[in-house]
């Protein structure tokens, strides 16, 4: 039986020493995780909306996630110095090779799309991966809050021109913006 | 051995990547790009050298028919580790861009044949001396992949950009099969030197000589 | 979603081998002889199946509810480390047959990056139960027909004469998954997500 007993009692006793250090690392790390990941959101909110210096989540019942099956994620309030200035709508739209996490900014005061950014994304490197450049983000910025079509040349105003090769991902941008733009008129300028 | 010797060994004569064709996924999944090459080669060389110091210093009291599951519990503790800290202190980028291949450290055969051939064996500095030459050899390889990537689908190197033209990128070497035709091709040149050895040799490496 | 989606999806699609680069070392490494390549695949699709089926519920009812899903790289590698010495030890006592054409790959599998990761992107991505078994039968599937394909391959070319010295062997190999990789690459966008 000793045999047994000693290489199982050894084994039990690295994988408890190797856990505790894994748990004291875990919480070192946990802060800094956190602020990790709110920077980096942050830092792309504050990229669309450049004046906003407060960001607050809305509850998800008045955000109206919970009553359909849309894309939509969460939506920030964007205050600058206490007042309104807009809102960031994250969603994440089914692409050409999986779900698209973005973000679509709407500015209060000008009444537009004040950008988009993307988080994540698995398209097609080259391709549809071109999404997630400035220039792609500069076809929405300042676009009327009316639903934009894909088109594959020469866009007029409630048009986006689609990347080369790429329509499944532009179309399904484009029908986030879309959808962050009906959350704007049915939850915000309706009420 | 002198602790140049083993370094060397890792780097050049027993190169993880060019001779002994090991750990491939890492190198065909992430050498997107020269920076992703280097940060996964690094954080393996990191978790080498621990896991390889630790087995060293344990070598004497690890009963013989355990050791394998204890090198598992071991390489998982420190990768579990790094994870942990890339997720709190390096760019949010590099850790997208590295994904699930940091935890895939674990199943690293490099990682284990390291451990069984020569922390097991040796003292603490030679052992973390070979592990760090291994993980360097293994690091120039990713950048190496990376840097040709880079270069052929994305006309940049290191991020700086050398062919802004997008017409003369070829995207496929960024996907999958770019992956394997350029490590074909460097092994086909490394074999096709091995044979010509003696000749390149006399005539000082010269194509043309 | 449609769990006959999920099973293209994982086996063609996103074939895990030719796409993700999972499980390169046997790729490479058994793709000699068709026979052997039928032998590890099978016993790959055995284990993966069965091993996300116990780490998919043990992160979700048990590290999950603790928070210690960062716990994750240790147990799931344990777990699969003992499932290989269970199923070897099974076979040898019950299917004497089975384990006479699978039982030498099995202890090569316990460090099979394909299996380990499989597991590690069923918890990672928001899969239920069902989806993640599934999820990992395709992946299987995927892993033995690229290893079988490959194999045909190099039975092939190895033995040709025509071929040069310096393609036989690694540079070959690399060259024809690459051209298999292409060829999936025509599967993209059919599963709409």
């Amino acid at each position: 039986m000793k045999h047994v007993i000693k290489p199982a009692s050894y084994l039990f006793f690295v994988a408890a020493v190797t856990t505790a250090l894994l748990v004291l690392t875990h919480a070192v790390t946990l802060e800094p995780i956190a602020n990790q990941h709110k920077k980096a959101r942050e830092k792309m909110m504050r990229e669309i909306l450049t004046r906003a210096d407060a960001f607050q989540e809305i509850p998800a019942e008045k955000a109206g996630k919970a009553e359909k099956s849309g894309s939509l994620d969460r939506v920030f309030e964007a205050f600058n110095g206490g007042e309104t200035i807009g809102w960031i709508v994250e969603l994440s739209p089914g692409g050409y090779g999986g779900a698209i996490n973005m973000m679509v900014g709407i500015s209060k005061e000008d009444d537009a799309v004040a950008g988009i950014r993307v988080l994540r994304h698995s398209e097609t490197p080259g391709l549809g991966a071109l999404a997630a450049t400035e220039r792609f983000y500069s076809k929405y910025e300042g676009r009327k809050l009316v639903p934009l079509k894909v088109v594959r040349s020469r866009p007029h105003d409630d048009e986006i021109d689609a990347i080369t090769s790429a329509t499944i991902t532009t179309q399904a941008v484009t029908d986030a913006v879309n959808e962050a733009i009906k959350w704007y008129a049915e939850r915000v300028s309706g009420e | 051995m002198s602790y140049y010797k083993l370094l060397k060994k890792g780097i050049v004569d027993e190169n993880p990547i060019f001779i002994q064709l090991v750990a491939l996924c890492p190198l065909l999944a992430v050498t997107t790009s020269a920076i992703n090459g280097i940060s996964m080669g690094l954080s393996t060389a990191a978790v080498m050298v621990c896991a390889s110091a630790a087995i060293s210093v344990l070598r004497k009291v690890i009963p013989n028919e355990i050791r394998i599951a204890v090198f598992v519990i071991i390489v998982a503790g420190f990768v579990t580790i790094l994870e942990l800290l890339m997720e709190a202190y390096a760019p949010p980028a590099i850790n997208e861009a590295l994904g699930i291949f940091i935890p895939l450290i674990v199943v690293n055969c490099m990682v284990f044949s390291r451990l069984e051939a020569f922390a097991s064996k040796n003292g603490v500095l030679p052992s973390a001396a070979d592990a760090l030459g291994m993980g360097l050899g293994f690091t120039l390889g990713l950048m190496t992949l990376g840097v040709i990537r880079e270069f052929l689908g994305n006309g940049s190197v290191f991020g700086f950009e050398l062919l802004a033209d997008p017409s003369a990128h070829v995207l496929i070497m960024l996907m999958a099969p770019g992956a394997f035709f350029t490590l074909g091709v460097i092994i086909m040149v490394m074999k096709f030197y091995r044979a010509h050895r003696a000749y390149f040799r006399a005539t000082k490496g010269g194509l043309s000589g | 979603m449609n769990p006959f989606m999920v099973l293209i999806g994982a086996a063609l699609v996103n074939n895990y081998v030719l796409t993700q680069f999972l499980g390169m070392c046997p790729f490479f490494g058994v793709s000699n002889k068709t026979e052997t390549a039928l032998g590890m695949g099978f016993a790959v699709l055995f284990v993966m199946t069965l091993a996300s089926a116990i780490t998919h519920p043990f992160y979700h009812y048990i590290l999950v509810p603790l928070n210690a899903g960062y716990l994750q790289t240790v147990v799931f590698i344990l777990i699969i480390a003992s499932l290989v010495q269970f199923v070897e030890m099974f076979l040898k006592k019950s299917f004497r047959a089975l384990y006479a054409s699978l039982g030498i790959f099995l202890p090569m599998i316990t460090t099979n990056c394909a299996i380990f990761g499989v597991t590690l992107i069923n918890v990672k991505d928001p899969h239920s139960f069902t989806e993640a078994v599934v999820n990992s039968a395709g992946a299987g599937i995927g892993f033995l027909l690229a290893l079988l394909l490959l194999a045909g391959v190099r039975e092939k070319s190895d033995n040709n004469p025509d071929i040069p010295e310096i393609f036989k062997g690694f540079p070959l190999a690399l060259f024809s998954a690459g051209l298999m990789s292409i060829a999936l690459m025509g599967f993209q966008g059919l599963i709409k997500f």
